[in-house]
């Protein structure tokens, strides 16, 4: 007897470089956005005070390992939720485990945060296997075990309706 | 008895001829008045659509006599307050409120009114009449007055502030909002994903290989 294939799950399109550099780039400019706000304020504080030169490098070094945390945070904790950070929800795309297809553990977004510069500190080679990759995966992907797809388009909500009772109670008004 | 009859036969004739005598001169009587009256007022119509007649008004009325006649006649009327009295009596007996009644519910009114609304002359009047400096102060102060109250009623901003949460108006907006960003969004995924393939065919093409879909490693498959 022939049994009709079950559908399957949906088919991933991985994203590419120019989708995944541009969603990178959004990010960036949140990232630094928050970054200067935050260090204007505090420069603004300094400024009151008289700080040594001494102290004002300690501080800058600190504030320079604040940034980076607050990078590698910021990565971190979206892509460890549901996979996408705000560049990539305005860009339509997520990042997912490779195998299982299920958004990243915090340990997985934190290695792939730490495998980041690999891609970028050979002349940002490797972000270009993207173009080469069959799954479209970056250096920092592989060594991650992750994937970056498109998110599917939804099907447009249909136009809410107010009820009737509300209309009633303002006419009562 | 005899002799009565005898002389109430004798006079018979003399009564009957005297009833006809009666008779006869009401009835000339009668003709001689309507006529005299038909010529009269033949001679009135006659002597009334003459030009002289037109002529003989025309200088009574431009006389100092007529002037000084009608101006004593008035200031007796106003010494007199004939005016008044004279009005006073029309209320008094309810004339005026029958009179304006009648007109109010006949149909002479609104023909009057119809008709001197339809005339051009009634148009351009109205039309002066709106474009007229004093319409335009009126209407202006009038909206300025109704527009400071509006502003200070308490009443309209509850209800403008009922409108403006209404479910409704608050979905509009956020339907509105949210399409709009939605627009943007989806023609900026589409042209990254065009993006993406054209990049990805430029790369393809240097390294001498097949892009994704003709024997190359697919884009697409399982995560």
């Amino acid at each position: 007897m022939n049994v009709p294939p079950e559908p399957g799950p949906p088919v991933p399109s991985y994203a590419g470089l120019a989708t995944r550099t541009l969603a990178f780039a959004v990010d960036a400019l949140v990232i630094n956005l928050v970054a200067w706000l935050v260090g204007a304020i505090v420069a603004l504080g300094l400024s009151l005070l008289t700080v040594p030169d001494g102290v004002r490098t300690i501080i800058a070094a600190v504030a320079a390992g604040v940034a980076l945390l607050w990078t590698a945070a910021y990565f971190v904790f979206f892509w460890s939720g549901n996979g996408q950070t705000p560049g990539n929800r305005l860009l339509g795309i997520t990042v997912r485990e490779a195998r299982s297809g299920e958004p990243l553990r915090v340990r997985r977004a934190a290695l792939r945060m730490l495998a980041l510069p690999l891609s970028a500190l050979p002349l940002c080679a490797g972000f270009l296997t993207i173009l080469v990759d069959g799954r479209r995966r970056a250096l920092h992907d592989r060594i991650a075990r992750t994937v970056v797809v498109y998110v599917p388009a939804r099907a447009p909500a249909p136009p809410r309706r107010t009820p009737v009772v509300a209309h009633e109670t303002h006419a009562k008004v | 008895m005899v002799g009565s009859r005898i002389t109430d036969a004798a006079l018979r004739p003399a009564r009957a001829s005297w009833a006809f005598a009666l008779r006869t001169e009401r009835d000339t009587r009668r003709r001689v008045i309507d006529g005299g009256g038909r010529v009269t007022l033949v001679c009135v119509d006659t002597a009334l659509g003459s030009p002289y007649a037109h002529q003989a008004v025309t200088r009574i009325v431009d006389s100092a006599l007529a002037e000084h006649v009608v101006a004593r006649a008035l200031d007796r009327l106003d010494e007199e307050h004939a005016a008044q009295q004279v009005a006073d009596r029309l209320l008094a007996g309810g004339v005026v409120e029958r009179l304006a009644e009648r007109v109010l519910e006949g149909p002479e009114l609104e023909r009057i009114v119809e008709q001197a609304l339809a005339s051009p002359g009634a148009a351009r009047m109205i039309a002066r009449v709106v474009e007229s400096d004093v319409v335009e102060t009126a209407t202006m102060g009038l909206v300025e007055d109704i527009v400071g109250r509006l502003r200070e009623s308490r009443a309209l901003w509850t209800l403008i502030d009922d409108i403006a949460q209404s479910p409704a108006v608050l979905d509009a907006i956020a339907q509105q909002s949210a399409g709009l960003a939605d627009q943007v969004g989806d023609e900026l995924r589409e042209r990254s994903r065009n993006a993406d393939e054209r990049l990805e065919r430029a790369a393809w093409r240097l390294f001498h290989r097949r892009p994704a879909g003709e024997g190359a490693p697919s884009t697409t498959g399982t995560a």
